[in-house]
């Protein structure tokens, strides 16, 4: 009976990750081939194989901007689906995501005093000869490395997961006031620079941020696999999962530094991309009708990957000279299909049950 | 009581026959008349005085401003005022400015300096308290869409504002003229009318020794934030320079007078080839470009050196005089221009605002 029933769940899943990769490699297809510029599809297919279009322009255009951005949209689709499921979990929240404690904050007000300190640090880090596109990415990463201590020193000491939750409420407030007072008294290039990062971006990464980038995001991917099973613990309520023997305390750090990492890397590279992070679990959860972590975090991984795909070559306007930015566009399409799901599922008790 | 009553109504008729004053003054006016308004859209003088048509972008209604006594302390709210003061040797009666350590002008720092003019803090946020305590005779601002409450304070604090809309005309010279508003505002207009029409003529020759060119240099402008691309659009201020010095804009065709947000790729496919790179905003050396993002060296302009921006005169502080002082003196513009897209007509010119990046 029981082995009868793993085996038509096999064969279930089997179907649908088939499905998934597929559906991930033709939104990864459709990335690469849709941009400004119209690149033919026999062009695209010459390049894939033998690395050229006959078309040096058009190479680089493959080369140095296409493909980094799809690699780009790939991680940070998977990252924010990651770190979103991981935040939903630990504190049962459906509000929950990347972002819930405090870390585009802490990464914002890095970012801001980076840009309106600017023109110290640049002469600065020209003297030791770094580029300037690691400016915002120092930091970025630093701010959002500042709040992840804060957090996991209050996480060691905490009993409740809740109240982790308002210290990173706090957070958002207290560098909110900071980078408005900096605002206030800077130049208005200088407040454009800032709006500009905040709208998210994922096209800006070239190969030289890439090898730093896609290692970190790769470590984070998979340690998030492996915490799925502490995960699913978590899920039947912290005491429950206590009396299971669980070790809460170390769970929580590990899940908490694990977000970080992902969420805190993507913000520092790409800059913050908000709502994706809090609605893929939800949409993962209700297309494919599982809460089990094993399935749900390859689920997120490969459908955060392929539709933040879809997301980034809608944001392009293919065969149009301008774009979107990133964030407008996860939230003027991703929103209207959450609440249609809701409208059919009619509610959202099935995420926080066994 | 009655006394008090008395002395105030003796005050305000004397404010207001001082008021008054300059409006019978102006039939005095023989110069006015003469003095005629030829490219800017934005301004008129006539026997009423002068007459913005457009204060802030989309106004409706036409403010006329009398034209008043000489006034003494005054205030300007944009660096690109000050150097029309500075034509018309108007500048030491500036005893007010936001935010002074973006000044490029030398004189100007000098008596911010020697604290004749006083800092009002950030732009757009002026301290109005110390505005008020400065007593100015007339304050020149710049309104970006009737949202400043800051200058309808001061208006009710007695100080008239004055609207300066340089900003919207859309010529080189049609901006520069505005060096007869202030001189007519000061009545210094026989002065301005000579700068603006050395001004203009300087232009014009140069516009026509570009036009003799047979080849014209392709270029392209701005630089990214995050993944885009910010250019000047075709019909922008800075596309007609390109155009008026013999180059030919790849984005010409476009219609806009605003700034273009363009992807990476349109750019890179359009201005790949292109001759020359001209204007990389805050980036000041090849080193620079590279080091926020490689793929600006795959450009032909960067890899054979042709990459020119406006950063030959910064200010201590990171203020740049092109923008500055640029508006003012279209003729030096064209001028650096043309030397640097045809150097064979400019032999020997020392270029001002713009420079090879290093």
């Amino acid at each position: 009976m029981i082995q009868q029933f793993l085996e038509t769940s096999r064969q279930k899943w089997t179907r649908v990750f088939v499905a998934l990769v597929a559906l991930f490699l033709g939104s990864l297809l459709l990335n690469i081939s849709l941009g400004s510029v119209a690149i033919g599809f026999t062009d695209l297919m010459s390049f894939l194989f033998s690395g050229t279009t006959n078309n040096s322009g058009w190479d680089l255009i493959l080369k140095t901007f296409r493909l980094p951005k799809a690699i780009t949209a790939i991680l940070v689709g998977s990252a924010l689906g990651i770190s979103g499921l991981q935040m939903q979990t630990l504190f049962r929240n459906p509000l929950a995501g990347p972002y819930i404690l405090g870390i585009s904050s802490g990464a914002g007000l890095g970012v801001a005093i980076a840009i309106f300190l600017g023109f110290y640090l640049g002469g600065f880090l020209e003297l030791s000869g770094i580029g300037r596109s690691w400016l915002l990415v120092v930091a970025a990463g630093a701010g959002s490395l500042g709040v992840l201590l804060v957090v996991s020193l209050a996480a060691t000491r905490l009993k409740d997961s809740v109240t982790l939750l308002i210290i990173g409420l706090m957070f958002g407030a207290a560098s909110g006031a900071l980078v408005s007072i900096l605002q206030f008294f800077s130049q208005a290039e200088n407040i454009q620079a800032y709006v500009i990062w905040s709208f998210g971006s994922l096209g800006s990464l070239s190969w030289t941020e890439l090898h730093v980038f896609i290692p970190i995001i790769l470590i984070g991917l998979a340690s998030s696999i492996l915490l799925s099973k502490p995960l699913n613990t978590l899920l039947l309520g912290e005491n429950y999962a206590i009396s299971l023997g669980l070790n809460l305390k170390k769970t929580r750090l590990l899940i908490i530094i694990n977000t970080a990492v992902l969420a805190g890397t993507v913000t520092a590279f790409c800059g913050p991309i908000a709502f994706f992070g809090v609605t893929l679990p939800h949409l993962t959860r209700m297309l494919f009708n599982t809460s089990n972590h094993l399935f749900l975090t390859p689920l997120v991984i490969v459908f955060g990957a392929a539709l933040m795909l879809i997301f980034d070559t809608i944001a392009q306007l293919p065969g149009m000279e301008a774009t979107l930015p990133i964030n407008a566009v996860t939230a003027l399409f991703g929103a209207p299909f959450v609440i249609y799901i809701l409208l059919r599922k009619k509610n959202l008790n099935y995420s926080f049950k066994s | 009581m009655p006394r008090l009553i008395f002395y105030i109504s003796l005050i305000s008729t004397l404010v207001m026959l001082g008021s008054c004053r300059p409006k019978s003054k102006e039939n005095t006016g023989k110069y006015v008349g003469d003095l005629e308004v030829k490219y800017a859209k934005k301004f008129n003088i006539s026997e009423a005085g002068l007459t913005v048509s457009e204060p802030w972008p989309g106004a409706t209604q036409s403010i006329t401003y009398p034209i008043k006594n000489d006034p003494h302390r005054i205030v300007v709210t944009s660096t690109t005022h000050l150097p029309y003061l500075e034509m018309l040797g108007l500048e030491d009666r500036l005893v007010g400015f936001p935010s002074t350590q973006y000044i490029s002008s030398e004189k100007i720092r000098k008596l911010v300096e020697d604290g004749k003019i006083t800092d009002l803090g950030p732009d757009g946020n002026m301290n109005l308290e110390l505005l008020i305590a400065l007593q100015p005779d007339v304050v020149f601002a710049f309104d970006m869409g009737r949202e400043s409450s800051t200058l309808d304070k001061i208006e009710e604090a007695g100080i008239p504002v004055v609207y300066n809309a340089d900003y919207l005309e859309a010529s080189a010279l049609g901006r520069a003229e505005w060096v007869k508003f202030f001189g007519v505002y000061f009545q210094k207009e026989q002065k301005a009318d000579s700068i603006f029409n050395h001004i203009a003529d300087r232009y014009d020759s140069l516009k026509a020794l570009a036009s003799s060119v047979s080849k014209k240099p392709t270029l392209f402008s701005g630089v990214m934030y995050g993944d885009i691309w910010f250019l000047p659009g075709g019909k922008n201020w800075a596309a007609e320079f390109y155009q008026d010095a013999g180059g030919e804009y790849l984005w010409a065709g476009d219609s806009s007078t605003g700034w273009l947000e363009i992807s990476f790729e349109s750019v890179f496919d359009k201005a790949q080839l292109a001759d020359f790179w001209i204007g990389t905003s805050t980036f000041n050396t090849m080193q620079e470009l590279v080091g926020q993002d490689a793929r600006y060296g795959e450009f032909d302009a960067y890899k054979n050196d042709q990459v020119f921006s406006y950063n030959k005169r910064i200010s201590p502080s990171g203020g740049y005089d092109f923008f500055e002082s640029g508006y003012a003196r279209p003729d030096i513009v064209l001028a650096d221009l043309i030397s640097v897209l045809h150097p064979e007509l400019m032999p020997g010119y020392e270029t001002y605002y713009f420079q090879k990046l290093p």
